[in-house]
């Protein structure tokens, strides 16, 4: 057993402990979240050059053009801009999606185009209008767009057979590329121009039918035992994916790490020296506990920073306590799994290179997990998630989505598929154990997959 | 005393190739074994199974009188053929690494990793990491991972391979001063003239079986010597001056003078008095068969049988 420790200990220290592990695996992801959170509003809001340029218009109604210009002028475009509502982010308050799209729309307006509006005239010929368009591009300024609108666009003697009126459309021709925040404030001012008009011209005051056909919904509230907050959409799936993605990590780095130590100390001929002194079941014992405190230790850390950031959201209830035990406890047994696959792997090749086609079913059973997790999350207690569930080698990570998405499985069934994992575990275990024991020593040609399977019937 | 390693018709194949076919083996405690034999011949999978690494198919094994060598781990130090070290690690700490692993105790394991690092002139390279180690001295390093826990029995697979002279004769000496502290010691070898050198017994292995298991005397008189070598003080000697002399059957020039073949019978002792009465000689010997000679005798003899079997089968 102390052997088995001592074997664990230094296959932890010896990946853990290391300026690589530390920069690679804390450092840089921190750096890059700070860089993230700290430089991307900055280079958001430089959004280069505004774009300068003309936009011609046949007014076939007579009535509009000068109503767009004035809307396309850069006078109004800047206070539409400025009207936008930025809602300001208070610290812990997750915006909703029309927020959302709001400072996305002002980051997006944020370079108010200089455009002048030319009217070409009612009977201008829009065939010659188009011409201009076909010259350089939207950088280089020129006329980028011809607006051709429809002469019963506002007023109309035409009715569907309801007697609803039927009124003209337009249409927008512009330069290829024109970006498309610049074609939508254009569309916006003449769809804008003509509502209005027809508003009018049916004695309707925009202002009023604005009042009457908007409906303000106050943000939905979630009612918890310690009192009310804001519903934020996306949370039902943060929970689950969140879990599954941070022991599918965990599971994977351990997993990698152990793969790789196993290849080097079987190239590096390290192997039979440690095997004069313990069994190749020590051995491998030793080294999948200690790439499990790995992989534990990434957990800790990321899990710790999901709970603060939770913790900082005020959405810590979510959290069931229960919840991180049934975790612990899939992503010893998943880890357990996998890492066997990887040792058995890592024992029968000679170098990382030869490992890639063995490694293949490994990989496409670790990502079963992240094509599932969606359809097992979004409907927790439906049979497909149950069946998933109770399947290994994913049952472990299928488990943990279900225990933390919105509808908890029973108890039964969490104790069902934990039983599952340990059988599963054990006999992977058992199978990897015999690869290993003939694999470590065994140089020369790649195995195949056959061969790993007669090496596990040999043994 | 028990026999530190006891072997009985050991077989073990690799698919369709026997590396080991019936192999018996008895090994006195206290005793320098030699294993020899060409690449391939079946030492290292012998070896392996004794250090319970790979199982045999079928036979009887026992070391310090365990059925495994897994129950006497700690009691057994062992260099094996396909060696290494972690090349990121300290060379003192993979040392120690390697002690704590065969059971040292904390307390112990400075002291001795120390005193073997000095002894074998690496205490300098002590905090050194071991990929910043020449082969040699990696080398040297493995065989004080081998040995710092005092083992009883100490197999070596082919100390030698990839050292220098200087390096090679300490190691000589290291394993003669430990096998004199009473650890019983096998070592293989390719090169048949360490085995000379260095050992009491010689085990002979080729095509998976022993062909020889000896002391090196005895060996030496089984096969006993037919030729001479002379050196007479007239280089323009001829042959047929040579074979005129009764009991010469034959003789080939070499590059220091003759070797001559003696007819079957007649003792070497006579065959020289012979010469000396008639030629004029510098130099006249007894031409002892090396190993090497005996072993190639061996291999290419088809006929031969091991004589150690038919002795067995007698008793």
């Amino acid at each position: 057993m102390s052997r088995m420790l001592q074997i664990a200990w230094r296959e932890f220290a010896s990946t853990a402990l290391t300026k690589g592990f530390i920069i690679g695996g804390f450092v840089v992801p921190a750096v890059i979240l700070v860089i993230m959170i700290t430089l991307l509003p900055i280079l958001l809001k430089d959004e280069g050059p505004a774009i300068e340029g003309e936009v011609s218009i046949i007014d076939q109604s007579g009535v509009l053009a000068e109503d767009i210009a004035r809307r396309l002028s850069p006078e109004a475009l800047t206070e539409e801009t400025q009207s936008i509502d930025i809602p300001k982010i208070e610290p812990g308050k997750t915006p909703s999606p029309q927020e959302t799209s709001d400072m996305l729309a002002k980051a997006m307006m944020r370079s108010i185009p200089k455009l002048t509006v030319r009217e070409l005239g009612a009977q201008a010929d829009p065939e010659a209008a188009k011409e201009p368009l076909r010259v350089g591009t939207a950088n280089e300024g020129g006329v980028l767009a011809l607006a051709v609108i429809d002469a019963k666009a506002v007023v109309t003697d035409e009715t569907s057979e309801s007697g609803v009126p039927r009124f003209g459309a337009y249409q927008l021709y512009v330069k290829p590329k024109l970006k498309d925040s610049v074609q939508s404030t254009i569309r916006r001012a003449i769809t804008e121009s003509i509502r209005e008009a027809r508003l009018e011209n049916a004695g309707l005051s925009p202002d009023q039918v604005n009042a009457l056909t908007r409906v303000d919904a106050e943000q939905t509230k979630e009612i918890t035992e310690e009192g009310e907050r804001d519903s934020i959409e996306g949370l039902n799936m943060l929970l689950p994916g969140g879990f599954m993605i941070l022991m599918m990590m965990a599971v994977m780095i351990g997993g990698q790490y152990l793969l790789t130590t196993t290849v080097e100390e079987k190239s590096s001929r390290v192997v039979e020296v440690l095997l004069s002194a313990v069994s190749p079941m020590q051995l491998m014992t030793g080294k999948i506990l200690g790439q499990l405190m790995v992989g534990a230790l990434i957990m800790l850390v990321y899990g710790s920073v999901g709970i603060v950031g939770l913790l900082m959201a005020t959405l810590a209830d979510v959290l069931e306590p229960m919840m991180l035990v049934w975790l612990v406890l899939f992503f010893v047994l998943a880890y357990v799994q996998i890492a066997s696959m990887m040792a058995a792997v890592g024992s029968a090749v000679n170098e990382m290179r030869e490992a890639q086609s063995l490694m293949t079913p490994v990989m496409a059973i670790i990502m079963i997990p992240y094509l599932l997790w969606m359809p097992v999350a979004m409907n927790p207690s439906g049979t497909f998630a149950v069946v998933c569930s109770f399947l290994p080698p994913v049952n472990s990570f299928m488990m943990i989505v279900r225990i933390t998405s919105t509808e908890r499985p029973e108890t039964w069934q969490i104790l069902v598929s934990l039983a599952i994992s340990v059988v599963s575990s054990f006999l992977i275990l058992r199978g990897a154990a015999k690869i290993f024991r003939v694999g470590l020593l065994m140089y020369g040609k790649p195995p195949n997959l056959k061969t790993l399977i007669k090496w596990i019937r040999m043994a | 005393m028990t026999d530190a390693i006891r072997i009985s018709d050991l077989h073990k194949s690799f698919g369709e190739k026997r590396a080991v076919r019936g192999m018996e083996l008895i090994v006195p405690a206290g005793s320098l074994h030699g294993f020899i034999g060409p690449n391939g011949a079946g030492k290292t999978t012998t070896i392996r199974m004794i250090m319970s690494i790979i199982f045999p198919d079928r036979g009887e094994l026992s070391v310090l009188g365990k059925k495994s060598a897994i129950e006497s781990k700690d009691r057994i130090g062992y260099l094996p053929e396909e060696r290494g070290v972690y090349k990121k690690m300290k060379v003192l700490a993979f040392i120690k690494y390697m002690a704590r692993l065969k059971g040292v105790a904390d307390a112990e394991l400075h002291g001795r990793a120390m005193g073997w690092l000095e002894k074998v002139g690496l205490a300098d390279v002590a905090a050194k990491k071991c990929e910043e180690l020449s082969k040699g001295m990696q080398q040297k390093v493995q065989f004080i991972a081998a040995v710092i826990h005092k083992p009883e029995l100490l197999i070596l697979d082919e100390p030698f391979s990839g050292l220098d002279p200087v390096n090679m004769r300490l190691l000589r000496d290291l394993i003669r001063e430990i096998n004199d502290s009473g650890t019983t010691i096998i070592f293989s070898t390719h090169v048949m003239a360490q085995a000379e050198q260095l050992c009491d017994n010689i085990v002979m292995i080729h095509n998976g079986q022993k062909v020889l298991d000896d002391p090196l005397d005895k060996i030496r008189s089984r096969f006993d010597p037919k030729a001479l070598l002379l050196e007479p003080m007239d280089r323009s000697l001829d042959e047929a001056r040579l074979t005129s002399i009764a009991g010469i059957s034959g003789a080939i020039k070499t590059d220091s003078g003759w070797e001559i073949e003696i007819e079957d019978g007649l003792p070497p002792s006579e065959a020289i008095a012979r010469i000396a009465g008639q030629i004029e000689t510098a130099r006249i010997e007894v031409k002892r068969p090396s190993l090497e000679d005996i072993f190639i005798e061996i291999v290419q003899d088809e006929s031969y049988v091991p004589q150690f079997e038919t002795q067995e089968v007698a008793s």
